[in-house]
């Protein structure tokens, strides 16, 4: 197969237009305008939030101006009932959402993933008790089980980062699980293992590189919800604490509970939110449309 | 049939077993005491052995754990050691807020989701899947306790326009408040969860469109109408019994902060409350008591499920 692929290859060289990578990205793009316009909006999240304290006009907690100002062009997104500009709360505020959402995503797919491999790899009576915790945690309201969790562990960024991480596991299981036990019948198995190779060689060297896509594909469409959670979870006051890290979430339920009512204090964060999720979400099907082609088109 | 069915039952309690252990261990994990945030940080200790003593928390963890349980089958989910309410009255009295929440909800999943996602399928790529589909990504995107701020937020500023807070206004008393006081909640919890659904219907319909049978159903010259409703759609909607099942469990979470937000005395904002409040036996029970009701509405939808498509009870 492979040497006449080749053959066929060398016969139609001349006439073929190479294609390079930057020409594949390209065309790539062209065909997912929407992703593209995520990927932006998410590279200039990052950038705000790396370069907050040099881009924000003010601090996030510091006295700006009067209280609760409507927007001008001193103050874009005005001022809350502190008198703090609400636009550089809002620019520090992406920093917590972003790492959160990043840090909770990336080890609840790792995590989540190699669960799944092995599962579905070893079978038995591990698969077995893997699984029935799985339909366990499914079966129960997740953001109970953050809050309860939370509650216990006291609200800070890294318990944070923890509660979602577990929330997503399970689901990233299941689905990793499922793939490993369509893919461990193939040949490619069979022949490593005749060569000796270990389980724990055959997993993560010849099968971890055949779920790869489907995990980052997973890792990419969770990060909106968990950008969600993250809100939430400050929004409900089980956040981080908001004294020295502004959040979006929590500026929501503060303007929430002032009086009198200021309603641009709710409505940018509120925005930010939006944007950022929306941002990730749209990256997150182009991630599948591109990276897991049996999906392609399917929309689900 | 039968042993799907008793598989299945004893897998379900099976499920609440490992449920109610977790949490129990979970709540004993905490590092604050329940006696000291109960009598404040000025407490002696006499005192707060006393209160120890009285509410069990000196027993042994498994003596704790089988006497807990022992009250819980027997349908006694304890007292509130803050208030000293009872948790089953309180839940009682909470309960119909939830399941209407939950009902209208519901509605608005079913009526939003189904329609749009059809619409999107049957005209795909046209300007109302566009629609639908932008529709869909936002209401994925936006946060429900964003817009239900911004839904109570604005028009008590513009019009001085508030529903009933605070209370729980009976559908039979006076039905135009109990609208008013539980439509907009149900209507934004529901959004997010019919974008979900408008994307399931959509690809679910878009699979079952390709399949042989449609192309013999048209071939046989029905009328496009005939076919889709008839034939498309039907088999298009066998997975979306089981996704309501399991969205179920999501909007119980949705209804905590929903609740919360519309001041809906109900059992989402109670859980909350009680767990604020470090309130163990209350968020113990109510953690089990909500779990079960997910774990039998579950087995319920699977059983259903499996007695209407025949494939799925031999898998």
């Amino acid at each position: 197969m492979a040497v006449e692929a080749t053959r066929l290859d060398a016969l139609f060289r001349p006439v073929r237009v190479r294609r390079g990578p930057w020409s594949r990205i390209y065309r790539t793009a062209v065909r997912n305008p929407l992703g593209v316009f995520g990927l932006a909006v998410v590279v200039a999240l990052l950038v705000i939030g790396l370069l907050a304290p040099w881009i924000a006009p003010h601090g996030a907690n510091e006295f700006a101006g009067a209280s609760n100002e409507n927007p001008s062009w001193a103050h874009p997104f005005g001022t809350d009932f502190l008198g703090r500009d609400m636009m550089s709360r809002i620019i520090f505020g992406a920093r917590i959402s972003l790492a959160i959402g990043v840090l909770a995503v990336v080890s609840g797919t790792v995590v989540g993933t190699a669960i799944g491999m092995i599962s579905g790899y070893v079978g038995g009576w591990m698969d077995n008790v893997i699984q029935r915790t799985v339909d366990t945690l499914i079966a129960f309201p997740a953001l109970i089980l953050l809050i309860i969790i939370i509650g216990v562990l006291g609200p800070s960024i890294r318990n944070v980062v923890i509660v979602i991480a577990l929330g997503i596991i399970p689901g990233i299981i299941r689905v990793v699980r499922g793939a490993i036990l369509a893919e461990k019948h193939n040949q490619y198995v069979e022949a490593a293992h005749a060569i000796g190779a270990s389980g724990f060689r055959v997993v993560f060297r010849h099968l971890a590189p055949n779920v790869l896509n489907l995990s980052i594909v997973i890792m990419t469409s969770l990060l909106g919800a968990a950008i969600l959670a993250e809100a939430g979870l400050a929004f409900l006051g089980l956040g981080a604490p908001a004294a020295t890290s502004p959040s979006w979430g929590a500026d929501i339920n503060a303007a929430r509970n002032n009086f009198p009512i200021h309603i641009w204090w709710a409505f940018f964060p509120g925005v930010a939110i939006s944007l950022t999720v929306l941002a990730f979400n749209l990256l997150g099907d182009a991630a599948r449309d591109i990276l897991d082609p049996r999906l392609r088109g399917s929309n689900k | 049939m039968r042993n799907y069915i008793v598989r299945r039952l004893l897998a379900s309690v099976l499920i609440l077993w490992v449920i109610s252990v977790s949490v129990f261990v979970l709540l004993r994990l905490a590092p604050t005491d329940p006696a000291i945030l109960l009598l404040g940080f000025s407490a002696t200790d006499e005192n707060i052995e006393a209160v120890h003593e009285q509410t069990g928390l000196n027993d042994p963890w498994h003596e704790q754990y089988f006497d807990w349980l022992g009250d819980v089958l027997t349908g006694d989910l304890g007292k509130s050691i803050f208030t000293g309410e009872d948790v089953g009255t309180e839940l009682k009295e909470r309960l119909p807020a939830t399941i209407e929440l939950m009902v209208l909800t519901f509605a608005v999943i079913i009526l939003l989701g189904v329609p749009m996602g059809i619409l999107s399928a049957v005209f795909r790529n046209g300007p109302a899947d566009y629609v639908v589909r932008v529709v869909a990504i936002l209401g994925l995107s936006i946060p429900t306790f964003w817009i239900a701020t911004m839904v109570l937020l604005v028009p008590s500023e513009e019009w001085g326009y508030a529903p009933p807070l605070g209370r729980t206004v009976s559908l039979f008393d006076d039905p135009w408040d109990n609208l008013r006081q539980f439509g907009p909640p149900s209507l934004i919890l529901g959004l997010a969860a019919a974008a979900g659904l408008m994307r399931l219907v959509r690809s679910s319909l878009l699979e079952v469109l390709q399949m042989d049978y449609i192309r013999t159903a048209r071939a046989k010259g029905l009328q496009e109408r005939a076919v889709i409703i008839g034939h498309a759609v039907r088999n298009s909607l066998i997975p979306v019994v089981t996704v309501l099942g399991l969205e179920l469990a999501g909007l119980l979470g949705g209804a905590v902060i929903i609740e919360t937000i519309f001041t809906i005395r109900g059992v989402g904002a109670y859980i909350l409350l009680a767990i604020v409040r470090n309130d163990f036996l209350v968020v113990q029970s109510l953690a089990l008591y909500l779990a079960a009701i997910v774990v039998l509405i579950n087995l319920a939808v699977d059983i259903i499920y499996g007695w209407l498509d025949p494939r799925i009870r031999y898998s």
